[in-house]
C-alpha cells in the first residue's frame, strides 16, 4: 500500500469542492455578487495534492457504504480542471481499484479503470455534469465548480454559518442550457466573507423543490501563497432521496510535486 | 322485567330524552371517524406474503405498482412526439407526492441506462436524457433499447409500439396525511393529470394497475352511503305495507339507525377507523335492529288487542281510513318507482341512474305517504296536547300501555338472549389477524347491543307516548295477507302429511349446496371485483396483452450477511430461476440485478454474447457494481438490491391477478429454490399478487373458522339458555342451511369466496340465528300456556313467523337495490347472497327447524303441554 505514492483523485475532488471558495482576504467593499463568486471559484483549486479519505455514502434508512480512498490531484494547465488518480483500499472486495478521472470542464469527462480481477484497464463513459460524481450525492458540476458567467447572481443577504459571516449568494442559471447541465434551477451559497470559502449550499431542482443541502466544515488554508483552501469534512444530501454522502479527508498534502506519470493507464496497471 | 318496563313506561319522558341526547352526543363523535383505505387492513399482518409485502417495501419502495402505455396509433414509437409525450409525463410523475421517484421506470427515467460495451471499456449513458429528432437519434435508440434486455417488454413493447412507465406508489407517510395525500384517489387523479394533458390523436393512453383500481373501490364504495338510504327507505316501506301502520313504518327503522350511530359514534371515540370493507356493517345492524324492532311490534299489537277492553274501543277512522287506502297503495307507491328505476338504470348502466329515476318516480307516487306523515304528526300533536277528548279514550291509553308493557314481559329476554348471542359471536372476531374483519366484528357487536338498548328504553317509551292505534290500524295490522297466507301455508305443511317433503327438500338443497362448494373457488382477484366494461378493465385488458404483465410479483433473496448477493452462486441461481419462471404459464418478463451484471459483463467485453452472464469471480461483480455506481446515480439499482447487498428485489411482471395461479408459482419457484440455491439463501415472495392470496389463503382458513366459530357461540348459549344443546342444534340449523346454500349457490354460480362474499355469510349467521330463537320461545311459551299442538304451532307461524317474514322480506328488497351498482360487483353480490341468505334463513326457520321439533319432540319445547 503506497500510500505516499498514491493519493486520491477523489479526496482531491472534495478538497476542490470544500476550497473552491476564497480569494484574498482582502475584501473591497461594494463587491458585486458575480465578484464574489469569481473569487470563490477558484479558492479550491489547489495545485496537486495526496490525500487519504474515507466516504460514507448512507441512505434513506440509514445504511451505510464505508470506502477508504488513496488519491492524487493535479490541476491542468487550464487553472481549471484538475487530473485525479484514486485508488480504493476498502472494501476488499474492491481493494487494487484504480480510477483516473481527466476533468474536462468543456465536455463529458472520461474516467479510466483498472480492474484487478480482470488486470484490465477499461474505459468508462458516463454520462454528465448534472449527474452523480462516482456514486456520492455530490454531482460533477458541484466538484468542478459551476462556471460564473453562466449564472446571474444576486447578494440576498447575510448570515452567520457556523460563527462565520457569510454572504448569502443566489444564484440563477442564465439559460435553460446551463440549467439543464446542471439540474439546477436555483443554487444558494453561503460564502465567508474575506476568506470567500463555501460553508453551506442548496440546490433547487427544475421543479424548484429542494434538491440538495451541502455543508462544508473543518476548512483549512492550505496553500497560504496561493490562498488556496480545502474542507476536512463535506457533506451532501439529498433531500428527496434521503441519500447522504460524507467525505472525510483523513490526510492531505498539497503542493508536493506530484508527478504527471501518476495519471496515465501504465501507473494505474503497475500496481 | 316487569317493574324495569313499568319504570320505562313511566319515566317515559326522561328515557327519551336521554336517549336522544346520547344520540346527539355520538352524533358530535362522528366528527371523530376516520375512514382509512388502507389496503394494510385487510390482509393478513402475519401472513409470510404479507410481512415479506412490507419489508420488500421498506427496503425497495415497491409495492402497488401504476402501469401508464403509450401506444402509437401510426407506426411505432420512435416518434419525437410520442417520446416527449413520455418524457413530459415521466418528469410529471416524478414530481407527484407519494410515488416513488428513484424507482421510476420508463424510457425517460433517470435510472434506466444503456449500458454499452465499447472498443476500450463500457458507456453507461441514460437511455433516453434527451429525446432524439433526427432519424439516427431515433434508430440508435431503439439499438439502445434492444441491447439492453432488461427494458425489452419492460419499459418498451416487443412490437416497439407502445412505451409503459411503471410508477410505484408508496403507503401515504404521516407527513401525507397531513397534507391530505390520503388514499388511491388521491395519487391516481395525480396520475391521470399527468397524462390527460398528452392525450390527442396520435397516441392512445392506458393506465392500470393497483393505484386505480383502489382508487375505483373507494369511488364505488362512496356509493354506499347512499345505497344504504335508499335501501333503508325500501326496508321502511316493506314493513309499511306489512303492518300498514304508521308505527310499522318508522319504528323499525328507528331503533337501527339510533343503533348505527350509537355504534359509529363509539367507534369515533375509541379512534377505530372504519374502513370500506366494513360496510356490510350498517346492513347487518339494519337488519338485526330491524329483525328485533318487528317482533316487538307484532307482539305489541297482539298484546294490544288483548288488553283491549270490550267496547271501549277508539274507533275514529270508520268514515276514511288513510292507513287502509294507503295499505292498498303501497305496492303501486313502491312498485313503480322501483320498476322504473331498474328500467332507466339497466338501459344507461349507470347506477345513478337508476337511483335518480327511482327517486323522481318516487317522490310522486310517495306523495301519499308524506300526506299520510303529514296528518299523523297533526294528530300525534293534537293527541299529546289534548290527549282525551279528542283522540282517545283512557281505556286505550291504558290499553296501550298495559300492551307496551306486556309485549316488553315477553319479548324482551328473548330478545336480550338473541342480540347477546348474536354480539358475543361479533365481538369473538377480535381475535382474528385481519384488521378488517376484527373493526367488523367490534363494530357490529356495538351495533347490535346498541339495538337492545334502544329497543328495550327508547322504543317502549315512545309507544307509551304515541296514540294507540285505532281500531281500523289495528284491524288492517290483523287482517290476513300474502304473509298470513305464506306462514298459514307453512303451518298446515309441518303439520300435514307432506312435512316429509320438507325434509326431503331440506336433503336435495343440501346435497345440492355441498356439490356447489365443491366448485367454489377462493379467489381474491382484486380485478375480479369490476365489470370488464369499465375503462379501466379495457386499459388493463389492453395493456397487459401488449406488455410483460400489469401484474407484479416480487421474490425477496436474503443472504445470511452483507455482501451476500455479490456472491456469483447467488446470482447465477437467481439468474437460473428468472429464466426457469419465464417459462411459466402467464410470466412475461423477469428483472433482477443480475440481468445488470450480466450486461455489464458483456459490456466490458466489448458486447461479446458470450459474456452476457454472471462472472465466476466474486471481485468482478463487486468492481462492476462499483464502477457502476460511479456512472449512474446512487439510487439505480435501489429496486434490486439493498444498500448492503444481503437483500435483493426480483421483480416478476405477470399477465395474471389470479391468486390461484400466483400460488402454484410459489410453490414451483419453491421447489426450484431449494434444488439450486445456496442454502444460506432464502427466498421469499411478495407483492400484490401476492397479498391477494395471502388473504385467499386466510379466507378459507379463516373465514370458515370465523363462521365455525359464530355458530359455535351460538350453539353454546342457546343450549346454555334453553338448558340442552338439542336447543343449540336447532337454532344452528337454519343458519347453517343458509350459510351452506349460500356457498353452494356461489359454487354453481361461479361466484368466488372472497372479502365481500364472505362477510355476507357472517351477516346471514347473524340474522339467521334471530328467526330460530324468536320461533322457539314462542313455541314453547304456547306449549307452556296449553295451547294444543297444532294451534300452538300455526298460531306461532302467524305471529313470530310473519314477522321474522317481514323482516327478511325487508332487508331483503332494501338491498336488492344494490343489484343498479353497476360495474362493481361486490355490490352485485352483496344485493344478491343478502337476499338469499334471508329467504333460506327465514324459510328454515319457519319450515325445517318446526319441523324437526315436531318429528324430534324435545323435552325443552314439549314440557310445558298439559298431558
Amino acid at each position: 500500500m503506497k500510500i505516499n505514492a498514491t493519493t486520491f483523485a477523489f479526496n482531491a475532488t472534495f478538497l476542490a469542492l470544500g476550497a473552491i471558495f476564497c480569494l484574498t482576504p482582502l475584501a473591497s467593499f461594494a463587491q458585486s455578487a458575480a465578484e464574489i463568486m469569481e473569487k470563490n471559484f477558484v479558492i479550491t483549486k489547489v495545485t496537486d495534492s495526496e490525500s487519504e479519505s474515507t466516504f460514507i455514502l448512507r441512505n434513506k434508512s440509514g445504511k451505510e457504504r464505508v470506502r477508504k480512498t488513496f488519491g492524487t490531484t493535479k490541476l491542468q494547465k487550464n487553472g481549471i480542471d484538475n487530473m485525479r488518480m484514486t485508488r480504493f483500499i476498502e472494501p476488499t472486495d474492491v481493494r487494487g481499484v484504480v480510477s483516473l478521472l481527466i476533468e474536462q470542464s468543456e465536455k463529458d469527462d472520461d474516467i479510466w479503470l483498472y480492474l484487478p480481477s480482470m488486470k484490465k484497464v477499461r474505459r468508462l463513459v458516463s454520462s454528465n455534469k448534472r449527474d452523480s460524481f462516482v456514486g456520492t450525492d455530490f454531482s460533477y458540476g458541484d466538484v468542478i465548480g459551476h462556471k460564473v458567467q453562466d449564472w446571474d447572481h444576486t447578494i440576498a443577504g447575510e448570515e452567520l454559518i457556523d460563527g462565520f459571516e457569510c454572504y448569502l449568494i443566489e444564484s440563477t442559471p442564465k439559460n435553460k442550457t446551463t440549467a439543464n447541465n446542471t439540474g439546477y434551477s436555483k443554487r444558494v451559497s453561503w460564502i465567508q466573507k474575506e476568506a470567500y470559502v463555501t460553508r453551506k449550499a442548496e440546490m433547487y431542482n427544475l421543479s424548484g423543490a429542494l434538491y440538495k443541502q451541502m455543508s462544508f466544515k473543518d476548512l483549512q488554508l492550505i496553500e497560504p501563497d496561493k490562498n488556496r483552501w480545502a474542507a476536512m469534512e463535506l457533506r451532501a444530501t439529498n433531500v428527496i432521496s434521503g441519500h447522504s454522502t460524507i467525505v472525510k479527508v483523513d490526510k492531505l498534502k498539497v503542493n508536493v510535486g506530484v508527478k504527471d506519470s501518476y495519471f496515465t493507464k501504465r501507473y494505474m496497471e503497475s500496481e | 322485567m316487569r317493574n324495569y318496563i313499568e319504570l320505562i313506561v313511566r319515566l317515559r319522558w326522561l328515557v327519551i330524552a336521554v336517549i336522544l341526547g346520547l344520540t346527539v352526543f355520538f352524533v358530535k363523535n362522528l366528527g371523530n371517524l376516520t375512514v382509512i383505505i388502507d389496503p394494510n387492513t385487510i390482509v393478513p399482518q402475519s401472513h409470510p406474503f404479507v410481512s415479506t409485502t412490507l419489508k420488500i417495501e421498506e427496503v425497495f419502495g415497491s409495492r402497488y405498482v401504476a402501469a401508464i402505455g403509450v401506444t402509437a396509433k401510426d407506426g411505432d414509437v420512435f416518434q419525437p412526439e410520442i417520446l416527449a409525450k413520455v418524457q413530459r409525463i415521466t418528469q410529471r410523475l416524478s414530481e407527484t407526492p407519494r410515488v416513488v421517484q428513484t424507482n421510476l421506470l420508463s424510457v425517460a427515467a433517470s435510472r434506466v441506462k444503456d449500458i454499452k460495451g465499447t472498443e476500450d471499456g463500457m458507456q453507461v449513458q441514460q437511455m433516453m436524457e434527451e429525446v432524439p429528432t433526427t432519424p439516427e437519434g431515433l434508430a440508435a435508440l431503439k439499438e439502445a433499447l434492444l441491447r439492453n434486455n432488461s427494458y425489452m417488454n419492460s419499459v418498451v413493447s416487443e412490437d416497439f409500439k407502445t412505451l409503459t412507465i411503471l410508477a410505484e406508489v408508496r403507503d401515504a407517510s404521516p407527513e401525507d396525511k397531513k397534507e391530505g395525500r390520503v388514499g388511491f384517489t388521491y395519487v391516481s387523479d395525480r396520475i391521470s393529470e399527468a397524462v390527460d394533458t398528452e392525450r390527442d390523436d396520435s397516441v392512445t393512453i392506458e393506465v392500470t394497475g393497483y393505484p386505480p383500481f383502489i382508487a375505483l373501490i373507494e369511488k364505488f364504495a362512496e356509493r354506499t352511503p347512499f345505497l344504504l338510504m335508499i335501501a333503508i327507505i325500501i326496508i321502511g316501506i316493506i314493513h309499511f305495507e306489512a303492518f300498514r301502520t304508521l308505527q310499522g313504518l318508522i319504528l323499525p327503522l328507528v331503533t337501527p339507525i339510533i343503533a348505527v350511530i350509537w355504534a359509529l359514534g363509539f367507534m369515533g371515540l375509541a379512534n377505530v377507523p372504519l374502513d370500506i370493507f366494513n360496510t356490510l356493517t350498517p346492513t347487518l345492524v339494519l337488519a338485526v335492529g330491524a329483525g328485533h324492532a318487528v317482533q316487538l311490534l307484532k307482539r305489541y299489537y297482539e298484546e294490544y288487542n288483548n288488553a283491549q277492553p270490550n267496547g271501549a274501543q277508539y274507533t275514529k277512522t270508520k268514515f276514511f281510513d288513510v292507513s287502509r287506502v294507503l295499505g292498498k297503495l303501497s305496492p303501486i307507491m313502491l312498485g313503480v318507482p322501483v320498476l322504473w328505476g331498474l328500467y332507466k338504470g339497466f338501459q344507461t348502466g349507470e347506477l345513478s341512474d337508476g337511483v335518480s329515476a327511482t327517486l323522481q318516480v318516487g317522490s310522486v307516487s310517495l306523495i301519499p305517504v308524506w300526506l299520510f306523515f303529514l296528518w299523523a304528526s297533526i294528530r300525534l300533536i293534537i293527541y299529546i296536547f289534548k290527549p282525551k277528548s279528542i283522540v282517545a279514550d283512557d281505556a286505550s291509553i291504558s290499553a296501550n300501555r298495559q300492551a307496551v308493557i306486556d309485549s316488553i314481559v315477553k319479548i324482551g329476554p328473548v330478545m336480550l338472549t338473541a342480540g347477546i348471542v348474536a354480539s358475543c359471536g361479533f365481538f369473538s372476531l377480535m381475535v382474528f389477524d385481519i384488521v378488517s374483519i376484527r373493526v367488523f366484528g367490534i363494530f357490529s357487536g356495538i351495533g347490535i347491543l346498541s339495538v337492545l338498548v334502544v329497543e328495550m328504553t327508547f322504543i317502549p317509551a315512545l309507544r307509551a307516548i304515541l296514540p294507540p292505534p285505532s281500531q281500523g290500524e289495528t284491524n288492517l295490522e290483523q287482517e290476513e295477507r300474502v304473509w298470513d297466507r305464506i306462514t298459514g301455508f307453512y303451518a298446515r305443511t309441518i303439520l300435514g302429511p307432506n312435512r316429509k317433503h320438507i325434509f326431503s327438500i331440506t336433503a336435495v338443497l343440501i346435497v345440492v349446496s355441498i356439490y356447489g362448494m365443491s366448485k367454489l373457488s377462493i379467489e381474491s382477484s382484486l380485478k375480479g371485483y369490476f365489470s370488464p366494461d369499465l375503462e379501466v378493465m379495457q386499459n388493463d385488458r389492453a395493456l397487459n396483452e401488449r406488455m410483460a404483465g400489469t401484474n407484479t410479483i416480487y421474490l425477496m433473496i436474503e443472504g445470511e450477511e452483507q455482501d451476500a448477493i455479490k456472491d456469483p452462486a447467488v446470482l447465477k441461481a437467481m439468474d437460473q430461476l428468472a429464466r426457469f419462471i419465464e417459462t411459466e404459464p402467464n410470466i412475461g418478463k423477469v428483472m433482477s440485478i443480475a440481468d445488470f451484471i450480466k450486461q455489464m459483463n458483456k459490456s466490458m467485453h466489448a458486447d461479446d454474447p458470450s459474456y452476457y452472464r454472471i462472472p465466476d469471480n466474486r471481485n468482478t461483480i463487486a468492481e462492476y457494481l462499483l464502477i457502476y455506481s460511479m456512472s449512474g446515480s446512487p439510487g439505480d439499482f435501489d429496486p434490486y438490491v439493498d444498500y448492503d447487498y444481503k437483500l435483493a428485489n426480483m421483480v416478476i411482471f405477470t399477465h395474471s391477478d389470479n391468486t390461484t395461479d400466483m400460488l402454484t408459482l410459489w410453490s414451483n419457484i419453491q421447489n426450484f429454490v431449494d434444488e439450486k440455491f445456496p442454502s444460506t439463501v432464502t427466498v421469499n415472495v411478495g407483492g400484490s399478487v401476492a397479498q391477494s392470496a395471502a388473504l385467499a389463503e386466510v379466507i378459507v382458513k379463516d373465514k370458515l373458522l370465523n363462521i365455525a366459530q359464530i355458530a359455535g357461540v351460538v350453539f353454546l348459549f342457546a343450549s346454555i339458555i334453553f338448558r340442552t344443546p338439542v336447543a343449540g342444534l336447532l337454532v344452528v340449523t337454519p343458519l347453517l342451511l343458509s350459510v351452506l346454500t349460500n356457498m353452494g349457490l356461489m359454487g354453481i354460480l361461479g361466484l368466488s369466496l372472497n372479502i365481500p362474499t364472505a362477510l355476507v355469510s357472517s351477516l346471514a349467521i347473524g340474522i339467521g340465528a334471530d328467526y330460530a330463537i324468536y320461533m322457539l320461545f314462542r313455541l314453547r311459551e304456547e306449549l307452556a300456556k296449553g295451547t294444543g299442538v297444532d294451534e300452538a304451532f300455526h298460531k306461532v307461524l302467524r305471529t313470530a313467523g310473519t314477522a321474522c317474514l317481514f323482516v327478511a322480506a325487508a332487508v331483503t328488497g332494501g338491498y336488492a337495490v344494490q343489484a343498479f351498482s353497476r360495474g362493481y360487483y361486490p355490490h352485485t353480490w352483496t344485493a344478491f347472497l343478502i337476499g338469499t341468505a334471508m329467504i333460506v334463513s327465514v324459510t328454515a326457520a319457519l319450515t325445517v327447524m318446526p319441523s324437526l321439533i315436531l318429528k324430534f319432540r324435545p323435552k325443552f319445547i314439549f314440557d310445558g303441554v298439559k298431558k
